[in-house]
């Protein structure tokens, strides 16, 4: 997957209704769904920049 | 008389010395936690009782004599309020875990109880360690944490009790741990030095966990001569961190010598001191002019610029989602105090598995990276924040709009595991105070604490607490 189809990846899914991402929705009100919603859409547009970050397939994650 | 202000060395020599005893020095410190504790919103458990059977056995100890290589032996501390002990509840600073009991001590517990220091306080903290994404002051269920500089204003978080305590002389030396920032910015906030160890140095077992490749725990106190003598207490030896296979620690008075000064090479991070408050700006450069005079390279460099910020906040989301799992699947999540954690787990829980390893694999690159940075310099210094503390009331980010502050040399060096000092260094807007930080490469301590030893007594920053926090009472 590109880096492209990942982050229209990432948004379409944070534009789903909250109930098919989160099995913890039934503790939410309409409104805290849709704060909710509404703030991951916006981290979609910050974590650009984490998702834009150069690595190839041999880059390995750091686990410390 | 006791001095509330009196550092670990003046206490442990006048206890020593039969000046005082631990049983007197704890009933002093019990009294003003139980008279100022609630005041500054620092206290969640006094634990008065264990307190002073641990006090009888430092006397008991002193008086037999057996005192080598017990620095805390009968030293009085309070322990943020993730630590486990089994006789008083931990509460994580949450409403959802406010009866939550253990019944065994954290190896840090238990290595101070060794050591004989007596434990009086269980302190307050941002619930859940900031977590799930707090942005107000008023985000533990013991209520806001308040700097004893003023009032109004917050004592930074999330090791807020421990910050708050050791300014106002209620505790001589707390236990605080970080994520990212949760020590440096309460130490900041409150006029103390805090140590944030290297990831791994200290043992976590008993501790809450909000970030398995991301906590540390570390000390909190007058001077980075103290802090470095309770991390010597601390420490696991047995960790792995440090090359020698034994932790690298050395008396902090014998760091002090003149004669074992280091010279370092500093690296200054351009833009660390631009876009801060004036007063920050202005002490940091006398901060800078200090160091100079201590003999030590000061130069500017170009701090890598990497992705820190989004790279830390996905790596604790998904692991902090993981941690709390219980009270988001039953719903307790919706007790918590901040209206942003009430939500702010649920969405964490939404963070996809492949932004989280994409994480992990950026911060193999931050490490590669600043590692690189640790061959040129030994030091990274910049300002500890970019501002002095946050008022109590509004939203964080509506609290120094204009400031953007520079390099996040907090959040790079935390997904480092980069051991750091941060100490006063001048006083700002209201009275507050600032802050300079100290970072080393991994397991660089001994290096570290020697640097910020010798800062310290050429400043005397750290003194200025006497006379100010006691104006507040």
């Amino acid at each position: 997957m590109t880096n492209h189809s990942r982050r229209d990846f990432a948004k379409s899914l944070a534009a789903m209704p909250l109930a098919v991402c989160l099995p913890f929705a039934k503790h939410l009100t309409d409104e805290e769904r849709a704060a909710i919603e509404k703030s991951i859409n916006d981290a979609a547009t910050a974590l650009d920049r984490l998702r834009a970050f150069p690595l190839t397939n041999a880059d390995e994650p750091d686990f410390v | 008389m006791i001095d509330a202000y009196s550092t670990i060395a003046d206490l442990s020599r006048a206890l020593r010395a039969k000046e005082v005893s631990s049983v007197e020095l704890t009933k002093f410190f019990l009294e003003r936690l139980e008279k100022f504790g609630a005041k500054l919103g620092a206290v969640v458990t006094i634990t008065r009782e264990r307190a002073l059977r641990e006090a009888q056995n430092a006397d008991a100890d002193i008086a037999a004599g057996k005192t080598q290589n017990r620095p805390l032996l009968g030293i009085p501390y309070g322990a943020k309020d993730l630590l486990a002990t089994k006789d008083a509840p931990t509460t994580w600073g949450a409403e959802p875990y406010r009866n939550q009991q253990f019944d065994y001590d954290a190896d840090v517990i238990e290595k101070l109880t060794s050591g004989g220091a007596v434990l009086v306080a269980k302190l307050a903290m941002v619930e859940l360690a900031g977590g799930f994404g707090y942005n107000n002051a008023d985000a533990s269920f013991t209520g806001p944490g308040r700097t004893p500089w003023n009032l109004d204003f917050w004592s930074g978080g999330s090791s807020s009790g421990p910050g708050a305590a050791v300014a106002a002389g209620l505790v001589p030396f707390a236990i605080g741990s970080e994520t990212s920032g949760s020590i440096l910015t309460p130490a900041a906030f409150c006029g103390v030095t805090g140590f944030r160890p290297t990831y791994g140095a200290v043992s976590r077992r008993g501790a809450m966990a909000l970030s398995w490749t991301l906590d540390k725990i570390g000390p909190m106190a007058r001077t980075a001569a103290d802090c470095n003598t309770v991390f010597g207490v601390i420490v696991d030896q047995t960790s792995g961190v440090f090359p020698t296979g034994r932790a690298s620690w050395v008396n902090s008075d014998l760091l002090a010598r003149p004669a074992n000064k280091r010279i370092m090479r500093i690296g200054l991070p351009k833009g660390a001191w631009e876009n801060v408050q004036p007063a920050v700006r202005e002490n940091f450069l006398k901060s800078v002019d200090v160091l100079k005079a201590l003999g030590h390279t000061v130069t500017e460099i170009d701090y890598p610029d990497m992705p820190y910020g989004p790279t830390i906040s996905v790596i604790v989301d998904a692991e902090g989602a993981s941690a709390f799992e219980d009270i988001l699947r039953d719903g307790r999540a919706k007790l918590l105090r901040a209206k942003a954690d009430q939500i702010g787990g649920y969405e964490s829980a939404a963070t996809l598995a492949i932004d989280y390893l994409r994480a992990q694999r950026v911060r193999a690159k931050v490490r590669e990276t600043l590692s690189r940075l640790f061959e040129t310099v030994d030091l990274v210094v910049s300002p500890t924040r970019a501002t002095v503390a946050f008022p109590i009331g509004p939203n964080f980010n509506d609290a120094y709009p204009a400031i953007r502050g520079g390099p996040a040399i907090i959040p790079s060096m935390n997904l480092l595991g980069a051991p750091a000092m941060a100490m006063p260094n001048g006083f700002g807007e209201n009275g507050l105070p600032t802050s300079i930080q100290f970072n080393a490469a991994p397991a660089n301590e001994v290096l570290l604490v020697n640097a910020a030893i010798h800062f310290q007594n050429a400043t005397g920053f750290f003194s200025l607490s006497r006379a100010k926090t006691r104006d507040l009472w």
